[in-house]
């Protein structure tokens, strides 16, 4: 063991504060399920302004995960939240997409209603890369919420996501 | 009126009784009318520790049946007026008791005409019904830990749950089995490492110390003595009663080359 390896190396002290500095964080979490309920319905709360979810097939949870360059893994909340439809907005403003840190927007799709969903998660990737604004102005067009009733405008739809791939 | 303080911390091993026998004799070596309650119940300690186990005739589990009346299952210490224990029973589990029935037991005490200063329960490791039951009608914890990775972890977590009960702001932590030369070294969480990760307040820091195996081995207390843990516990105690106490140097002062080095740094 070199002299240099001495100054670089940290100490056994140093190396158990960061190890339980992150654990404590996991265990805080995965402990208080109250916490987690809430956030759980928090997330529900702001994603169903904008787009319908399946709130029983809704898994939000505390994993961890490995930043860029650094060996330690962090806590991270994964989301796994499936969409049944785009709402139809109320004339919502651009939206900055603010997703929680590691979550994936999964689109399990309900086999009923294969069209509406393979479009569904069509326009979920999109709105990943792109702004709402577009999405929403084409959304006041429509009136799907639940149901794949308004044949005309659906094709619609389609013809515009044709449009923009 | 009464406080009610419980020794708990999770992690077993920590010095939880050691510390319940040392804070009790301390206060009651202060003046202060104490009475200490084991709720360990099938794995009593508190007695041994005490030097009392020749004197139990009636336990806590007792008084929560109806065998005996309360103050039959007090055993005063002869060495230290003001000192009593409730111990608990060995042959029965944490389940002959419940916590309604230890908020009875400690409302009686506090009823009592002897106004006691303090009740302090000594807490088993763990989660489950002892922990319940010790933290029942506690208002004040002290939760002792060492300053290890997994006693810190697991005092975490019993910090969680006191805050769920309410104990929220009614917590400080006693940091059991220190050793000065390996924090120097790094090699061991300091007392500020500590504080930093379960963000409370640590109202002591007690030395490992020999001196503690030989006070258990003739069940007296150290308390108050000349040892550095002796002189740790007084100082918390003193602490309990709100005086401002400064920190002991607990470093121990063994050899040529240190008190060398003391003597260039500086007295800390």
């Amino acid at each position: 063991m070199g002299l240099l390896d001495f100054f670089k190396k940290k100490s056994s002290g140093d190396v158990a504060k960061d190890r339980l500095k992150l654990l404590l964080v996991s265990d805080r979490a995965n402990c208080s399920p109250e916490i987690m309920e809430q956030i759980k319905n928090d997330i529900i709360a702001v994603i169903s302004k904008y787009m319908d979810v399946d709130t029983e097939g809704l898994d939000i949870q505390i994993t961890s995960t490995d930043l860029d360059g650094n060996s330690a893994s962090v806590p991270a909340i994964f989301a796994n939240i499936p969409i049944r439809d785009i709402r139809s907005s109320q004339g919502h403003p651009s939206v900055a997409n603010q997703e929680p840190s590691g979550a994936e927007e999964g689109a399990a799709r309900k086999p009923k209603n294969d069209q509406a969903a393979a479009d569904n998660s069509a326009e979920k990737s999109a709105n990943k890369n792109n702004n709402n604004n577009k999405n929403n102005n084409n959304n006041n067009n429509n009136q799907n919420n639940n149901s794949n009733k308004n044949g005309k405008n659906h094709s619609g739809y389609k013809g515009y996501q044709a449009n923009k791939r | 009126m009464s406080e009610v303080i419980v020794v708990t911390s999770g992690k077993g091993g920590v010095g939880k009784t050691t510390t319940t026998a040392n804070i009790g004799t301390g206060l009651a070596k202060l003046g202060k009318k104490v009475v200490m309650i084991d709720t360990d119940t099938g794995l009593r300690n508190l007695d041994v520790v005490l030097g009392l186990e020749n004197r139990i005739v009636y336990n806590l589990v007792d008084v929560v049946e109806g065998n005996c009346r309360l103050k039959q299952a007090m055993i005063s210490d002869k060495r230290c007026p003001n000192l009593y224990l409730i111990p608990t029973a060995q042959t029965r589990d944490k389940s002959a008791v419940t916590p309604e029935q230890m908020i009875n037991v400690i409302n009686e005490i506090r009823d009592d005409e002897e106004n006691f200063d303090y009740i302090i329960l000594d807490c088993p490791a763990g989660i489950e019904q002892g922990f319940q039951n010790a933290v029942a009608g506690a208002e004040r914890a002290l939760i002792v830990t060492t300053p290890e990775v997994s006693a810190i972890r697991d005092a975490d977590r019993i910090i969680g749950l006191l805050d769920s009960k309410g104990l929220s702001g009614h917590e400080q932590v006693i940091v059991n089995r220190m050793r000065m030369d390996m924090v120097e070294r790094g090699d061991m969480l300091s007392e500020e490492d500590v504080k930093d990760i379960l963000q409370l307040d640590i109202i002591g820091v007690v030395p490992d110390d020999e001196n503690i195996v030989v006070a258990t081995n003739k069940g007296q207390p150290l308390v108050g003595d000349s040892s550095l843990a002796g002189q740790a516990y007084e100082n918390i105690c003193r602490r309990i009663l709100g005086e401002d106490v400064p920190r002991l140097d607990i470093s121990s002062n063994k050899g040529f080359l240190r008190k060398l080095s003391k003597l260039f740094k500086g007295s800390k």
